[in-house]
């Protein structure tokens, strides 16, 4: 008898190599700013709410959302730097998978390999940030909704209600969860009005218990520091209009880019998937995969949500399609049944003892590349060489040198990493798209556009040091319109007026 | 008695069927976004220039004749049958003529698309429903170029192709003839053979890998492959097409090749087909037939991928989804609603089966064309078709043309079809809007300039540039404007032009 049966060996291999996949340097440009406000959280005992990092909106309220979140992440880097985060990222990732993972119910290998494609499409979101929680709480919900669909057993729903009161402390992401529970509703009234009829679908009953649940988790997010405000959120966020020309992870995505085109093969697959079947979808698993598609093709950061609804149905009916497929070539071509018996035979062959062997060898061969991982992209010198390819390193260093003070317009993606490491200098912008809205976005964007009026944009802030990328338009503009170069890179340029 | 009869012929022509609404509609509708589609793109002046050119000369050029640049290297010219139909009713009507023929072959497509699906599903609503869907998908790339003849011809090509697959056609010679003329209308001809291949492979797969049962299929493919070759570049035309898809740097360069926003309203319409096919894959209880599948998912990925196959999207995928959803309503016949919608349908069936139509389709074309001719502005802004003086340097023309400057001028990329336009053959243009023919080298260059990167003086001086036209406040006239080499001479709203003055 071996140690570790098929079942379990197949998923413990995917995770690993999820595990591998994730475990990354954490280098995003919003994770600075996270951990300051960690930080000051802590140190203050108070949850950071008032705006001090930027002069533009100094002293303004500001909802913190992931407050939680950004508790958890800088007592993650006070215990083990840059190790510590990127072992947190890649278990919340794991754990993510690992909730899609028990939604599956086909053969193991053929789950596993399903997981490991939807971890690919989620894996462009897998970063140092408070939306790595939302990840996580979503898998574990739609575990909680799938198993209620399965059993009726309210017990599942209720423990939905836990989960929004951690979300509406841990990311506004929250959302995600109502949006997902009322799709699954609407879901169900197609089934009905469809008369679509499955083991899984709900009475009117089930459906009016299934609809308290969601309202109770609208209700208990409000518990909270930030109360109703958190109710806000969503709207808040997704009203910033000019969010897409700032943020790429809110732009729609763009299929040129290799890295994201598992995305498209993952809604590719499954929508063929389905019209290969010969049955309707069950609605509270169509509503959910379309709302998702929609939300991904909208905005790049859905990707992970999608894979997490994807995953699930894509195996179902890959599994239906594969033994159709099977059973056809079983009749037509003898030797597809004499391999599929070979194959069998031969793996019942095996010794228990060999297959033991054979498990931890390959178990441990995993778990030595996940610590060699791990132990790689936090080195030192490692981490310093990928923040130079993205952060202002050394104009930072130089900046922190020389006792310049005061206003610094910077680059946007930059912002984060200034308010970590420069804290005599007050930033313009950072990732708080909330806070500063469309207003200090939008001017952001035209001091930054070529056609910008620069002298009369930069005085209206009382700007005196802008420090953005060395081949911005910006940057040639200044220096033809008399400011000094006080430092130069291939990276950034510092420049006084 | 007799009276009566004449009243029912009469009724017979004179009420529209539904899809001569849809058709007069969406033909009212480009004709009155004639400017728009007319100056969203920059290349209509190059087509005409080359038309009037190949009606004028007798000839197709296959090297360059329109850059200082590139004068005299191999061109394939992909295009030269539509350059010639805009040159010749360019020639014979003016603007106006180009837009009343680009709201005719658009209008016919949707027509087509609206045609086949009426075949395919037998429901006169749904079809207009996915009709007026695949209008407002298509609307953003409304414009008054060879792709066009493109849409055109895939709509009537998968629709046909659909009738072979379902035994209705019998005769495969129209494949190749309908790809003769398009292989010489527009470089997506491959279109059509992506599309064959679809069917093709799927039927395959239908028919148990039998190609006996397939030999329509392979014949159409063979020939249509064959025919493809016959055209002023032969074989190369394929390179052209598959080299520039190749080229990364410049597929990312071109706008039309870029994915859609789905950020931007205008991509919405699309955004909610997309749903609509993926509900009816939900719903539907049959397996999708092969050749169906592959159409539905290959264009999906290729619209998603560039916005400019929205339109074949559109075209390709919308009749079969019809069939699809008429699948749906019809097994889901429980419903009191649905059997109401049924026996509504089958009236509106009933009463189109007895109307002839077409009279008022082709009263509105022949009138919209006198009334266009007769200087009536039918665009919706009644600013009349012309090159619009905020998007092309039409004023800087006018001070061009009487100021005469002497040697090359640098041009803003999206101006080049119109300097063409205005001034080729005494003029000849830095780039333009041919892409694939500049290819990627000189594009750099062109990158290099405007956006002053290290070496962009260096690359001015390469090609003996007098002057520049680019638009008002760009980074490079900022840049001419703080150099002592350079004088501004003309500058507008729109425009600026800047004379080397180095040495004189």
């Amino acid at each position: 008898m071996p140690w570790i049966k098929e079942e379990k060996l197949y998923p413990i291999i995917a995770l690993l190599l999820i595990l591998i996949m994730a475990v990354r340097t954490p280098l995003d440009t919003d994770m600075w700013w996270h951990l300051r406000a960690g930080e000051e959280t802590l140190l203050n005992q108070e949850v950071y709410s008032v705006d001090t990092f930027s002069f533009t909106r100094e002293g303004s309220a500001w909802i913190n959302h992931s407050w939680l979140s950004q508790v958890v992440m800088f007592l993650t880097f006070k215990a083990g730097n840059y190790y510590g985060l990127s072992i947190w990222v890649g278990t919340c990732a794991v754990l993510a998978m690992f909730f899609v993972y028990l939604q599956m119910k086909e053969h193991p290998l053929l789950r596993s390999a399903v997981l490991l494609f939807a971890a690919v499409v989620s894996s462009v979101v897998w970063s140092p940030r408070p939306q790595i929680h939302s990840l996580v709480l979503f898998s574990l919900l739609s575990y909680l909704i799938f198993q209620y669909k399965r059993t009726k057993n309210s017990g599942y729903l209720i423990g939905s209600l836990p989960i929004f009161i951690l979300w509406g402390n841990l990311h506004g992401g929250y959302v995600l969860g109502i949006i997902f529970m009322g799709s699954v509703i609407v879901g169900e009234l197609l089934n009905k009005i469809f008369f679509i009829e499955s083991s899984e679908s709900l009475s009117w009953r089930q459906m009016g218990i299934f609809a308290i649940f969601i309202m109770g988790g609208f209700l208990v997010v409000l518990i909270n520091p930030f109360g109703l405000d958190m109710w806000r959120i969503p709207f808040n966020t997704v009203g910033v209009e000019t969010l897409q020309n700032v943020i790429s992870e809110w732009a729609s995505p763009d299929f040129h880019q290799a890295f994201q085109q598992p995305m498209l093969w993952m809604m590719l697959g499954v929508f063929s998937l389905i019209g290969l079947s010969q049955k309707s979808i069950d609605g509270a698993e169509l509503i959910p995969l379309i709302v998702f598609s929609w939300a991904a093709l909208t905005a790049r950061r859905n990707f992970g949500p999608f894979a997490l609804v994807a995953a699930p149905i894509f195996s179902r009916y890959l599994a239906g399609v594969i033994e159709n497929w099977l059973d056809v070539a079983k009749q037509k071509l003898q030797w597809v049944e004499k391999f599929l018996d070979k194959t069998n035979q031969n793996n019942q062959e095996l010794k228990p003892g060999f297959k033991n062997l054979l498990n931890c060898v390959i178990i441990g061969f995993l778990l030595v590349g996940v610590g060699w991982k791990i132990v790689k992209v936090n080195e030192r010198e490692f981490v310093l060489q990928a923040e130079r390819g993205i952060f202002p390193v050394d104009a930072v260093e130089w900046l922190g040198s020389s006792g310049i003070t005061g206003n610094i317009f910077n680059d946007y993606n930059w912002g984060g990493y200034l308010i970590w490491n420069l804290r005599d200098n007050p930033v313009f912008v950072d990732g708080r798209t909330d806070l500063f809205g469309d207003e200090i976005l939008n001017d952001y964007l035209s001091i930054m556009s070529p056609q910008s009026n620069l002298p009369e944009n930069l005085d209206e802030y009382q700007i005196n040091l802008v420090l953005v990328k060395s081949d911005t338009d910006i940057a040639r503009a200044l220096q033809n319109t008399g400011w000094k170069i006080e430092y130069q890179d291939s990276i950034s340029v510092l420049i006084e007026r | 008695m007799k009276n009566n009869s004449i009243f029912q012929k009469l009724q017979t022509i004179l009420i529209p069927r539904l899809g001569e609404i849809f058709f007069i509609a969406i033909f009212a509708a480009v004709i009155g976004l004639g400017p728009r589609m007319m100056n969203i793109d920059g290349d209509l002046g190059r087509h005409i220039t080359l038309g009037n050119y190949i009606l004028d000369s007798r000839d197709i050029p296959t090297e360059d004749i329109f850059s200082f640049t590139k004068t005299g290297d191999p061109l394939t010219p992909h295009e030269w049958l539509s350059d010639l139909i805009f040159g010749m009713i360019y020639k014979a009507t003016g603007l106006n003529g180009v837009v009343w023929l680009t709201a005719l072959v658009i209008a016919g497509s949707l027509w087509f698309v609206y045609k086949y699906s009426l075949n395919l599903s037998n429901m006169s609503l749904i079809a207009l429903f996915g009709g007026i869907l695949g209008a407002a998908a298509s609307s953003l790339h409304w414009l008054t170029r060879p792709h066009i003849f493109t849409i055109f011809l895939a709509a009537i090509w998968i629709g046909e192709l659909e009738k072979m697959r379902l035994g209705i056609r019998k005769s495969w010679l129209i494949f190749p003839i309908l790809m003769l003329i398009w292989v010489n209308l527009h470089g997506a001809f491959i279109a059509g053979l992506f599309i064959w291949s679809c069917y093709f492979v799927g039927m395959l797969i239908e028919q148990k890998i039998s190609i006996h049962k397939n030999q329509s299929f392979l014949w159409i493919g063979i020939t249509s492959f064959l025919v493809s070759l016959i055209n002023p570049d032969g074989f190369g035309i394929w390179k052209t097409g598959f080299g520039f898809l190749g080229n990364q740097y410049l597929v990312s360069h071109t706008i039309e090749y870029l994915p859609p926003d789905f950020q931007q309203p205008a991509f919405w319409p699309f955004l909610l087909l997309i749903f609509c096919s993926m509900l009816i894959l939900g719903l539907c209880k049959k397996r999708i037939a092969f050749p169906h599948l592959f159409i539905v998912g290959g264009w999906t990925v290729m619209a998603l991928y560039s916005a400019r196959n929205i339109p074949l999207y559109v075209v390709t995928v919308i009749p079969l989804l019809t069939s699809e959803a008429c699948g749906i309503l019809c097994d889901w016949n429980e419903s009191i609603l649905v059997d109401r919608f049924i026996d509504f349908q089958e009236k509106i069936a009933m009463t189109e089966e007895s109307i002839k139509g077409g009279l008022w389709s082709m009263i509105a074309v022949v009138l919209t064309l006198v009334l266009l001719l007769g200087g009536i502005k039918l665009d919706f802004q009644r600013n009349g078709n012309k090159f619009s003086e905020e998007v092309f340097p039409v004023e800087a023309s006018e001070w061009l043309e009487d100021n005469q400057p002497v040697g090359n001028g640098f041009n803003y990329f999206p101006w080049g079809g119109y300097l063409l336009y205005r001034f080729w053959p005494e003029r000849k243009v830095f780039i333009d809007g041919q892409t694939d023919f500049y290819g990627e080298e000189l594009t750099r260059e062109y990158e290099k300039i405007i956006t002053l990167a290290d070496g962009w003086q260096d690359i001015l001086r390469n090609y003996h540039i007098q002057w520049v036209i680019m638009p008002a406040g760009s980074m490079l006239g900022s840049a001419l404007e703080d150099s002592n080499a350079w004088k501004e001479g003309y500058n507008d709203k729109t425009a600026e032009i800047w004379f080397y003055t180095e040495g004189q």
